[in-house]
């Protein structure tokens, strides 16, 4: 099979078509992957190959790593939390369809981004990765983005409509999603406000938000659980950050790690997974009824904690590479803990608002 | 080798074994860098004096790298000779490999070439990273071959960049388009001349005799044994990992398994070996009629540096 290669300059015309991957009908064009930080950004090499010879995984698969809806959870527990307060079924899952549209959108045209950025190239372990196995082009993905963004808005606008008074706070929450996760000139993904941007958008900004959409009404104790979410999601997405530290630090990148270098941000990341591993029940318990569901959510909760925590705690510390496979394994350990914690709350949410 | 890399009269007398450990080391070797080098030079009309500078950077940097790497990995042998630490001391030969990488700062800064210094500072200091990353990796046997390649892109290629980057850098070309061109090839001859190492301890292509399964005996993946392992049981792969020769290893993976990987290995680094075509006619675009002699001699490298075998021969 002959293997055929076309390297072309930014500024060429064809330029943006090979790499939105809409240059030919019956080919695709793949930028290839570099080990060198200093040639990322002027020139592309890419691989040409015909459509026919990608091979395609199953649509169910396809959708899935399109979409990463796993990242759902990010928003939808704190929202459901909110939601679950709310007896208005139809409300609820109106607005939660809204905001996970949104995400998907912010999500994809991060994609977008990173591949338009060459990004991508570098960091073979960022985004779904889809556009480089040729399963689906930038265009496609950029589309998509579109759809989730038209459909967000289809849904969103008669909610801000009927509650005008937070129409700053939920379209200042949306629009700081998108711009700040993915804006192409200034990705705040990597500057050292990104965390801060994380933590807001998933925890305080988002709960206190959406609770001022459906009733107006604030607590204390539903502070405390955003703040509690937000430094829980925040501190494990670090755990992914962590693999690319050396990558971060060959491109020189302001970011905390890069500041504080590999062996500290093993040791502050473990601190701070010690933490939130306290605060996230914490904030829980601060904040809802004492129902026999939420004893039962609690307990799980504890339990997945319990369960999971120490070996996270212990492997992160052993890590003794930036490349180690060891940072794999500890990140693996820390997504089915949040995963399963988040079953444990959405389903608590959800069995709240039915029944 | 033509080009004379080490003289006793270059380094001072008065240091006892110093010029014995020296002589030691550079009458072995098959001195390939400074023979790209020469190539370079020969089509880019460089002065003997240049050449010879170079050429003897490249291998000082090298073989204090060799004398480092010895003694870290308590190595015994170099080439079919006792290694330096041994037959003299560990602290002779750090202090050995640090005072090649001086006369190296010395030289070329007596040449006065500023970028030339500077990119070369760059690259020793990749290649202390590489050694450095790749030291924290032993008895890691769970990597990956992506995970591999960043530290071989330090440690192996960084030197074959250099080989192909510094005689245009004397020459006082720094196009910014050439030397990228020149890194990203640089980087595909460094991966591929590693991996063909990798399979020398498999007895892959062995012609020259090398020691098997040294790698894995000091609890290191190289590129092919995690090429080979993917995929595979795990207790399989930690029986594998402890074996001593290579008939057991092989009896353990299955033999047919064995043959199809290093099939599939070969393939992919076909495919590395096409991108570097590639990139040599990107440069055909850029370099004058002059300099484009050196493009049929580099097309040659792969078949050299992978398959071990002079472009001529055909397998």
């Amino acid at each position: 099979m002959e293997v055929r290669f076309v390297t072309l300059q930014r500024n060429e015309k064809d330029f943006l078509n090979y790499l939105m991957g809409n240059f030919s009908k019956t080919e695709l064009a793949i930028p290839v992957t570099s080990l060198n930080i200093s040639t990322f950004d002027e020139k592309v090499t890419f691989e040409i190959i015909k459509k026919t010879e990608v091979k395609k995984p199953s649509t169910l698969r396809l959708i899935l790593s399109v979409l990463r809806l796993r990242n759902l959870s990010v928003v939808l527990v704190p929202l459901l939390s909110v939601l679950s307060e709310t007896s208005d079924l139809f409300l609820a899952m109106q607005i939660a369809t809204a905001v996970s549209f949104l995400l998907l959108a912010a999500n994809l045209r991060n994609d977008v981004q990173d591949h338009v950025r060459g990004f991508d190239r570098i960091n073979t372990r960022s985004g779904s990765r889809v556009i480089q196995k040729g399963w689906a082009t930038a265009y496609q993905l950029q589309t998509l983005s579109w759809v989730f963004l038209f459909l967000a808005s289809i849904l969103g606008l008669p909610i801000l409509w009927n509650a005008p008074g937070s129409l700053s706070l939920v379209a200042l929450s949306g629009l700081a999603v998108l711009l700040g996760l993915s804006s192409r000139e200034s990705n705040l993904r990597f500057s050292l406000f990104s965390e801060l941007t994380t933590f807001l958008l998933t925890g305080p900004l988002l709960v206190m938000a959406g609770a001022y959409a459906i009733n107006k009404e604030f607590s204390l104790g539903l502070l405390f659980w955003s703040l509690s979410w937000g430094a829980w999601y925040t501190v494990v997405s670090q755990f992914r950050t962590l693999r690319q530290l050396m990558l971060m630090s060959e491109a020189n990148l302001p970011h905390w790690m890069v500041k504080v270098g590999f062996d500290r941000s093993k040791l502050y990341l473990a601190i701070l997974f010690v933490l939130v591993s306290i605060l996230l029940p914490a904030g829980f318990v601060s904040f809802f009824t004492d129902d026999l569901y939420y004893k039962g959510a609690l307990v799980f909760l504890m339990i997945t904690i319990v369960r999971f925590g120490p070996k996270i705690f212990t492997e992160l510390l052993k890590i003794n590479s930036p490349l180690s496979s060891s940072i794999e394994k500890v990140n693996q350990g820390i997504q089915i803990e949040h995963s399963l914690i988040s079953f444990i709350l959405a389903l608590y949410f959800i069995s709240k608002i039915i029944l | 080798m033509d080009i004379k890399i080490y003289d006793s009269k270059d380094f001072p007398s008065y240091l006892p074994k110093l010029n014995s450990l020296y002589d030691d080391l550079f009458s072995g070797g098959k001195g390939f860098r400074a023979k790209l080098i020469k190539m370079f030079a020969e089509n880019l009309e460089l002065s003997a004096k240049v050449e010879l500078l170079l050429a003897q950077t490249i291998e000082f940097i090298h073989n204090a790298s060799l004398l480092h790497d010895d003694l870290i990995d308590r190595s015994h042998l170099r080439r079919g000779k006792t290694t330096a630490w041994v037959k003299y001391t560990p602290e002779y030969a750090v202090l050995a490999g640090d005072y090649l990488l001086a006369r190296v700062m010395v030289n070329l800064s007596s040449h006065g070439n500023i970028k030339l210094v500077s990119y070369t500072a760059e690259v020793i200091s990749d290649l202390l990273e590489g050694e450095w990353i790749q030291d924290s990796l032993v008895r890691d046997f769970d990597i990956n071959l992506n995970q591999l390649d960043r530290v071989h892109n330090l440690k192996t290629a960084s030197l074959f960049k250099w080989c192909i980057r510094a005689p245009f850098i004397a020459k006082e070309n720094y196009s910014e388009e050439l030397h990228k061109i020149l890194e990203e090839a640089g980087t595909l001859l460094g991966m591929l001349f590693q991996r063909s190492d990798d399979l020398l301890d498999f007895d892959i292509r062995n012609d020259e005799g090398k020691a098997l399964l040294g790698d894995l005996k000091s609890g290191y993946l190289n590129s092919f044994a995690v090429f080979l392992f993917e995929g595979i049981d795990a207790k399989l792969k930690a029986e594998a990992i402890l074996s001593q020769s290579l008939g057991e290893l092989k009896s353990k993976v299955g033999e047919a398994h064995f043959e199809l990987r290093a099939k599939q290995f070969d393939e992919i680094n076909a495919h590395l070996i096409a991108r570097y075509h590639h990139h040599l006619e990107s440069l055909k675009m850029i370099l004058s009629e002059k300099e484009k002699g050196i493009l049929k001699r580099m097309s040659q490298l792969p078949e050299i540096l992978y398959f071990r075998r002079k472009p001529s021969e055909k397998a």
